[in-house]
């Protein structure tokens, strides 16, 4: 469902070039668990960041359900963003001036809310926040935070789902929580996961580990 | 969206209420000013209309030939002098064949009066004789009097002249008094519009890391930069209907303000202020459009905005 064809990413900042990410080729089937690890600048965000259309390659192609992306067409690539995938990050990115409920909904702002109202307190009730959904992200704390970004993320049960080091930010319990619910997720719902992580033992909660040194694909 | 535009709005309440106020400033401003000068303008013109013909008709002025103007020169040295002033002079004090105008004016349906004159101070108002210097003609639309004296000026040899020739100099105050008033509105727009500006610019910097998400979301550039413009066109009708609601209060109020027998109060012997549905509805107009144009252009700013830029740190996050 999700695959890389030899895929550079290649950052060019007025006359020094850096390369990112080199010949990247990969292949992640519907359903899989899959983990992201790399020391820091390895280009694991680089990598989740192309998957997730949010930035195009220098070369390469990349495809979500078997659809090759034409990252000149925006209105594809807003589509995409908006019914295949979901994003969690290392920041919660949540609407401060928005209740939890409304953030959770904040995808789906410009149609029929009312269709979700459902299945936000569903997500905001597996993540154990059923009784915060009116109170606004700075009067929860920060693994509830993340949670909530999480039941942002999920809210029209999107294909793929794509974190970047959402536990980067949270102590070892909330950050625990976070990926209980993430696994809890992924056995109901049968979402696609692509998780970035650093931390070894988050990372075995993928059912495979995809490695990256230096931009490039080491295991 | 407009529940989140709002949102935004109410978040940063003194900043709104301040920019607000500037917006209702420059509605109350184009209210009353243009309500103060329409109004005085509009008595005036009213009295010059109704106190004085709306076509004049005199004895055409002449070229001066070579004849009359012997008589008028006098030589000395290489230049020549003008005892009288050449343009003064007529080729005669009286108009020609008046019954013919008479005719003229009983068969138009635009003319109400007429008034012919046999001097300046003296006014003949039945059965006009004689030499007549001048007929004053009145019409049942004043508006129309240009027209009618280009279509006589055709038909006539005399001097024919509307109300607003006659009154040249006197309606060029007017114009004056325009350009002052059109430019203490423009300054207080120009302050309003600036004020919402800044606001929205302010907004659109700290709310980087929301545009970021916006777009992870899938929204598009549109969609965002609409966050962004409705809170323009929601301050821009708030603060327009208000600021026209407190000018129409200022003008009743002015309206009571005593000004004797001066020209200010002639008539009323109070402020004279127009309530022209027009002033109402330009001043709506020309608020709500600068808002909306003074929010475009932050909101532009976040049109631009790519996720991925604000996510890797290459614009500055609030």
């Amino acid at each position: 469902m999700l695959e890389l064809r030899s895929v550079f990413k290649i950052l060019q900042d007025k006359s020094i070039s850096t390369s990112i990410l080199t010949d990247i080729n990969l292949k992640i089937e519907n359903g899989e668990f899959v983990s992201l690890v790399g020391k820091s600048g390895s280009g694991k965000s680089s990598l989740l960041y192309l998957m997730g259309t949010l930035d195009k390659p220098t070369s390469g192609e990349i495809l979500i359900q078997n659809k090759l992306i034409d990252f000149k067409n925006e209105k594809l690539i807003h589509q995409i963003r908006k019914n295949e995938l979901g994003f969690v990050f290392q920041f919660h990115y949540l609407i401060s001036e928005l209740t939890v409920l409304e953030n959770v909904l904040l995808p789906v702002a410009n149609g029929d809310q009312k269709k979700y109202v459902e299945r936000a307190k569903y997500l905001l009730n597996e993540m154990s926040l059923e009784g915060k959904i009116h109170r606004k992200p700075n009067q929860i704390s920060g693994g509830e935070r993340q949670r909530v970004a999480l039941a942002r993320a999920l809210i029209k049960n999107p294909k793929l789902l794509l974190a970047d080091e959402p536990t980067g930010n949270l102590d070892s319990i909330n950050g625990l929580k976070v990926m209980e619910t993430l696994k809890k997720l992924h056995e109901t719902e049968k979402t696609t996961i692509v998780l970035v992580t650093h931390e070894i033992e988050f990372s075995k909660w993928g059912k495979r580990t995809i490695r990256l040194t230096d931009g490039k694909i080491s295991n | 969206m407009l529940k989140l535009s709002i949102k935004y709005l109410l978040s940063k309440k003194t900043q709104t209420f301040f920019t607000l106020f500037g917006i209702v400033l420059g509605s109350f401003a184009y209210v009353t000013i243009n309500g103060f000068y329409q109004g005085f303008q509009g008595f005036l013109m009213e009295n010059l209309v109704n106190n004085n013909p709306h076509i004049k008709i005199t004895p055409r002025d002449s070229t001066p030939t070579k004849e009359a103007l012997q008589s008028r020169f006098y030589k000395d040295g290489p230049r020549a002098n003008f005892i009288n002033h050449p343009k003064q002079q007529k080729g005669r004090d009286f108009i020609q064949s008046p019954e013919l105008w008479y005719r003229r004016f009983k068969f138009d349906k635009d003319v109400v009066a007429f008034s012919p004159q046999i001097s300046s101070n003296v006014r003949v108002t039945q059965k006009p004789r004689g030499k007549i210097n001048s007929i004053g003609v009145r019409l049942i639309d004043f508006n129309a009097a240009p027209l009618k004296v280009s279509h006589w000026k055709g038909i006539s040899d005399e001097r024919i002249e509307s109300w607003d020739q006659i009154h040249k100099n006197f309606l060029n105050v007017f114009k004056i008094q325009n350009v002052t008033r059109y430019l203490m509105v423009l300054i207080t727009v120009i302050i309003a519009s600036f004020g919402i500006f800044n606001v929205l610019n302010m907004m659109v910097n700290n709310k980087k890391r929301d545009i970021a998400i916006f777009g992870a979301l899938g929204f598009t550039p549109k969609q965002i930069s609409r966050i962004f413009l409705n809170q323009g066109i929601i301050l821009g009708l708030i603060g327009g209907i208000f600021g026209l609601i407190l000018g129409y209060f200022g003008c009743l109020f002015m309206e009571t303000i005593p000004m004797g027998e001066t020209p200010m109060g002639a008539g009323s012997g109070h402020l004279n202020v127009s309530f022209e549905i027009s002033i109402y509805i330009k001043g709506f107009l020309v608020v709500f459009f600068s808002s909306v144009i003074s929010s475009y252009f932050p909101s532009r700013v976040a049109f631009k905005l790519q996720p991925i830029d604000i996510i890797r740190g290459k614009t500055t996050d609030a």
